[in-house]
């Protein structure tokens, strides 16, 4: 037999509601980290393929991607890499938004009588998302400019200096990631409320009962 | 069995299901508009007379024909943003309906056939 399955006529319990925020966690951090390994992976091949020096800027990963560098065999080592950080990265930005933001009043409800799940459409809350978003990027900025700091190649490392043009305060050195990290915060922090608003705005013209 | 007020409609947001239109738009406004701005504020500041502006981000025409670093090449950035922030956007809205897909799936499986 053939039911209709509304979770909003059933009890929820909170372990329930809890193992459904790590399931979307998993999932979210399983779709950054084949994400960014495969991104990584490819692009690697990619440069290898089109440019004459692929190492040229490339390469600069491997400063905190140990075994990495821009040959197939490095690719691999790319891939691995990529899939951790996308992975944590991925599993961080759900755990802070979904702890941030009201998700119980973020979907948009087009119920059709006809499916056997009901599945709303999910809106964004720009705030839980810039914040979650700004805090990982400010973060790892700043992990990067202290592992440049500690192994001793802050001097040299001029690739790194030139996100100073875009974030004010930024320099590699401890209080230099730290005010580059503010800075990225904020502009991330904007960009996802931007994010945010165009995907809102969309799922609103779409509007309740209109397919996708 | 404790029941959480006020928590009835957390459940339905947990397995929403993402807009791929929305997704799409929003990762090309944002991608085009970061793309743009880079560009435009080296041009801004400058350079010396004699030091050409911005040539790390000027390398990024390996992968982007047309791109260079300057107002038109920051249109063509622009483009181009537009086009790879909608494909991230369709991609991870997809990947995420997907997974959510299957495992609902899997869950109303499980309660029409051993309920």
């Amino acid at each position: 037999m053939v039911r209709t399955y509304s979770a909003r006529q059933q009890s929820v319990t909170p372990e329930f509601v809890s193992s459904g925020i790590w399931l979307n966690t998993k999932l979210l951090g399983l779709i950054m980290g084949l994400g960014l390994g495969i991104g990584l992976f490819v692009f690697t091949h990619l440069s290898i393929l089109v440019t004459d020096q692929p190492g040229r800027y490339l390469n600069l990963l491997g400063v905190f991607l140990f075994g990495y560098e821009a040959t197939p065999a490095g690719a691999w080592a790319g891939l691995v890499w990529g899939f951790v950080f996308g992975a944590l990265s991925g599993a961080y930005v759900y755990q802070v938004y979904a702890r941030t933001a009201d998700v119980a009043h973020l979907i948009q409800d087009d119920e059709d009588g006809d499916k056997i799940v009901h599945q709303p459409v999910l809106r964004l809350s720009g705030h839980a998302l810039g914040l979650a978003l700004g805090s990982l990027t400010a973060l790892q900025l700043f992990i990067a400019t202290t592992w440049l700091v500690m192994r001793g190649t802050a001097g040299e490392s001029i690739h790194a200096a030139l996100w100073s043009h875009y974030l004010p305060g930024y320099h590699v050195s401890l209080v230099g990631g730290l005010l580059g990290g503010l800075s990225l915060f904020v502009a991330v922090y904007l960009f996802a409320h931007l994010f945010a608003a165009v995907y809102n705005g969309v799922v609103r013209l779409q509007g309740p009962g209109r397919r996708q | 069995m404790t029941t959480t007020n006020g928590s009835t409609g957390l459940v339905p947001a947990l397995f929403a299901r993402a807009s791929v239109a929305g997704m799409a738009a929003g990762g090309a406004v944002v991608f085009a508009l970061v793309l743009f701005l880079a560009t435009a504020v080296l041009l801004i500041k400058g350079a010396d007379p004699g030091v050409p502006i911005g040539p790390n981000l000027a390398a990024m025409s390996t992968f982007l024909p047309g791109y260079d670093v300057s107002w038109g090449g920051a249109l063509v950035g622009a483009g181009f943003g537009l086009l790879f922030g909608a494909l991230l956007g369709t991609a991870i809205a997809v990947l995420w309906n997907l997974t959510h897909l299957i495992i609902i799936g899997l869950v109303v499986l499980q309660a029409t056939w051993f309920d």
